[in-house]
């Protein structure tokens, strides 16, 4: 099987494209018209004439992108006709407003994924199965020794780690990306074990969101003026790249821990040099890969981002019409910590 | 095995010091006795033997899952280890019955006679049971891959907390040779008293540096001196046909040095020695490293015997024929050892050559500076009439060493971050000319002042040519005067050289790269002249 030319989506040198509509979904070089899945910056660049995604996305873009972008929200489940090609957003599960994006051309149906996880979280709106032909799928953690724990499992080992951390009168610090997973910490934390304090890259997200209608609860921001003993027992989070920075000493001593899905394995533990390592991700294992591929009934899979090849191959194997999309899709990485890191740093 | 699991984890994330002893204070705390014997077993080196290949278990894995084997392939590729694969592959279990250590070590013993069939599955019930980094112990365990160890210090450390045994009685158990199988806790930390207090060590002579001219210790003509290696203080403990060789800390190491164990043999019984052991290399007494190496060799094979012998230089005599003589004179305490190694006469036991300083204090400095030549790092003071163990200034040996090597070299790397023990460090990596510029020689942050550690701060801000994750490659340009004990040859290190105990003297602001002796002006001067 090969893409062909009259598909309804290619894969263009600017990222995944409908020719039809000459609409683009996540591309990373400027376009005219783009359709953004979710506001990671590997995701949703800068430069695009206008930009089209879920109403939580819209400020996400513009606090990131800049005020002045031409964007325009589209709410899951309403459709936009573009000759003839209607493109409706429906629930990823990733992170609040992440998307995928269903496309549909004479009957014929595409699913464009972006990132997604099938684990249910307070603030993602749940994922949602869509039927398709044809599923353009992530595969950032496309092997079976990716399957994750309930992440309630982890949530309790977050809250005996703090404890211990307040036993010993350490800062604990949680390294989080900033959009998304610092949100969902905030939101399944039990906050009475003590206060919550966020990182300067993190507070503005959680203001988008409160004013947009999810329940956050309560955070506060540091600030110069904070010393050890205002943030005494409470649990800061803070960006990877605040790690082994300078900007936390003087709230020492600090532990300090990474949430993310590539702590499940211990080369990611020891290769990063924080204390602890909690493997709760935003992207999809392999059990929940397959379960999404089953449920969409797409009779073509085509495997993007992350172990595609691997992925793709076991697909076929298993009888499944499926392709490995060039790995040079993937674009360049975002060096800034605004990027979905999970989605960044693949273990060579 | 949660509860172990959770000590392997808490002792992977310290890899040494107080860190470790409070993780295993926490576990014996709360583990049954069974459980703690198979865990002072495991971690110090006793591992059962192998019941299953790591590559039979890879081979049930496949098979139990489906999987194809280039996906297994493709996911060890990811993952690095066998064992973790193994246990990552799997889905996460139903049911999770807690069976604990003691019960699964029982288990896997069992099944070593077991046909292959029933070995399969044993082992894929049990993986039913366990939980991902459960089951990477595990898969460690029964394939005999368990390798993780902490030191005997560390164990004793936190056995003394949970148990109130004495240190030397512990140290004792902990070298004795004995199987978890049958061993118990009462075994372990009950003891006959009377019996083992003679075998104990006696508290170790007090040594102090002499930073005070040596005449305000008075006439020199009561002082004798001898060169003081780099070593480890032991004492050796004769009692009923056995030998005991004490650490400082209470760690009994006999079994380490079966030369040294049979030649002390030959004292008289109930005889107590102190002194110093040296690994030697041609016959000279080598470095601090090299003894530490040969204290951590597990086994001791006729290899290691060849490659690194040790020696027990003795220095004093405590108790001869079960008379204690700590109170007499050094100088006649000295004496029962004297004519005992000359009788001997071996490489494996030697006694200290002790000198008289002379009819004035003149000479030692030029003794002191010398000492390279005799692969000393200085000189030991001793009173003639000194007691053993006393703390009186003619009690106490003094010692004065060598001014530290200098060199001036330049920074090459900087490395910040901070520690959980320490907070913020920096680590700088020093470099030398070489033959296509520069190579690094050795790394150190000891010796930063708070202006050195601005000037590096802004040095790396301004002049950063590359980063490798926490650390920065700077301009070269910056250099510092750098002191150290001595070189070592290293063929793992591009210079071919390792410092000893490199740190940081002063900022050279004046000095231009340019100026920097090369690498190989450091060998020459440093390697050939001692």
């Amino acid at each position: 099987m090969t893409a062909s030319a009259n598909d309804l989506l290619v894969f263009s040198p600017q990222g995944i494209y409908c020719p039809k509509a000459d609409i683009y979904i996540d591309p990373w070089k400027p376009v005219q018209k783009a359709i953004i899945t979710h506001g990671h910056s590997d995701h949703a660049r800068k430069g695009h004439e206008k930009y089209i995604c879920a109403p939580l996305t819209l400020p996400v873009l513009r606090h990131r992108l800049g005020k002045n972008i031409q964007a325009e929200a589209l709410p899951f489940g309403k459709t936009l006709t573009v000759h003839g090609v209607h493109f409706s957003l429906h629930p990823a599960g990733h992170i609040p407003g992440s998307a995928q994006v269903r496309v549909e051309h004479k009957g014929e149906v595409w699913v464009v994924t972006g990132d997604y996880k099938l684990h249910s979280d307070p603030i993602s709106e749940p994922f949602e199965s869509v039927y398709c032909h044809t599923m353009i799928t992530e595969s950032t953690f496309g092997l079976p020794i990716y399957q994750w724990s309930d992440p309630k499992i982890i949530i309790q080992d977050i809250h005996t780690w703090w404890r211990d951390c307040q036993a010993k009168d350490h800062l604990a610090v949680i390294h989080a990306y900033s959009l998304g997973k610092a949100q969902r910490l905030i939101a399944e934390l039990d906050n009475h074990l003590g206060p919550i304090f966020t990182h300067k890259s993190i507070e503005p997200i959680n203001e988008i969101f409160r004013r947009n209608g999810l329940h956050l609860p309560q955070t506060t921001l540091i600030n110069e003026a904070h010393q050890r003993e205002d943030l005494k027992g409470g649990l800061l989070l803070a960006p990877p790249s605040a790690l082994n920075s300078d900007e936390l000493q003087r709230f020492g001593p600090i532990s300090d821990a990474m949430a993310s899905g590539w702590m499940s394995l211990r080369k990611g533990r020891f290769r990063r040099t924080a204390d602890r390592g909690f493997a709760l991700s935003d992207h999809v294992d392999w059990p929940g890969l397959l379960s999404a591929i089953r449920e969409s009934r797409a009779e073509r899979v085509l495997v993007t981002h992350g172990f595609s090849t691997q992925f793709a191959r076991y697909l076929r194997e298993i009888g499944l019409d499926a392709l490995a999309v060039d790995t040079r899709f993937q674009g360049e990485p975002a060096p800034d910590d605004t990027t979905d890191e999970d989605a960044q740093i693949h273990p060579v | 095995m949660r509860q172990f699991n959770e000590l392997i984890r808490q002792l992977e994330q310290h890899p040494e010091g107080d860190g470790r002893v409070r993780a295993l204070t926490t576990y014996f705390k709360s583990a049954s006795d069974k459980d703690t014997v198979w865990a002072i077993a495991l971690l110090s080196g006793k591992r059962p033997k192998q019941v299953v290949s790591i590559n039979q278990l890879s081979a049930w894995v496949i098979e139990k899952t489906g999987f194809s084997v280039w996906l297994f392939k493709e996911s060890h590729r990811q993952v690095g280890d066998l064992a973790e694969t193994i246990a990552r592959i799997l889905p996460p279990p139903d049911s999770r019955e807690e069976i604990p250590l003691a019960e699964w070590m029982r288990l896997m013993i069992s099944w070593r006679a077991s046909a292959d069939e029933e070995q399969q599955e044993s082992i894929e019930l049990a993986w039913d049971q366990l939980e991902a980094s459960e089951r990477y112990l595990f898969n460690k365990l029964v394939s005999g891959g368990f390798r993780l160890r902490v030191s005997t210090v560390d164990l004793i450390q936190a056995l003394r907390e949970v148990t109130d045994v004495p240190h030397h009685i512990l140290g004792i158990r902990l070298a004795e040779k004995w199987n978890p199988r049958t061993m118990t806790m009462t075994w372990l930390t009950e003891s006959e008293t009377l019996e083992e207090d003679r075998v104990k060590p006696l508290p170790f002579h007090p040594i102090h540096t002499l930073s005070t001219p040596c005449s305000t210790l008075g006439n020199p003509a009561d002082w004798w001196m001898e060169d003081l290696f780099e070593g480890i203080p032991i004492q050796c403990n004769y009692q009923d046909e056995t030998i005991y060789l004490w650490t400082t800390d209470h760690q009994m190491v006999t079994h380490l040095f079966p030369k040294i164990e049979a030649v002390c043999k030959q004292l008289p019984e109930e005889t107590v020695l102190e002194g110093m052991l040296l690994v030697l290399e041609n016959g000279r007494p080598g470095t601090q490293n090299q003894i530490q190496s040969r204290m951590d060799c597990q086994r001791v094979t006729r290899k290691i015997m060849e490659d690194k012998p040790a020696c027990f230089l003795v220095q004093d005599c405590l108790v001869w024929e079960g008379k204690n003589i700590q109170n007499i004179p050094f100088l006649q305490r000295l004496q029962h050892v004297e004519s005992f190694c000359s009788l001997l006469d071996t490489p494996v036991i030697r006694c200290t050559h002790v000198k008289d300083v002379g009819p004035d204090w003149t000479l030692i400095e030029e003794h002191v500076a010398t000492a390279r030549e005799r692969h000393a790092v200085g000189i030991v003071l001793k009173h003639r009439n000194g007691h053993h163990g006393g703390e009186e200034i003619t009690d106490v040996w003094w010692t004065k060493k060598v001014d530290p090597l200098i060199m001036d070299m330049v920074v090459l790397y900087v490395e910040s971050g901070h520690s959980r023990s320490s907070g913020p460090f920096y680590e700088l990596t020093f470099g030398l000319w070489d033959t296509d510029g520069f190579v690094p020689v050795t790394k150190t942050g000891i010796g930063l002042t708070d202006e050195d550690i601005d000037r590096i701060k802004h040095h790396a801000k301004e002049h950063t040519l590359e980063r490798f994750g926490p650390v920065r490659q700077v301009v070269p340009n910056l250099v510092y005067t750098i002191i150290f004990d001595g070189v070592n040859v290293s063929l793992r290190h591009k210079s071919g050289i390792t410092l000893m105990a490199p740190r940081i003297y002063a900022w050279k602001e004046a000095m231009d790269v340019a100026e920097l002796r090369p690498l190989s002006d450091l060998k020459k001067r440093f390697t050939q002249g001692f």
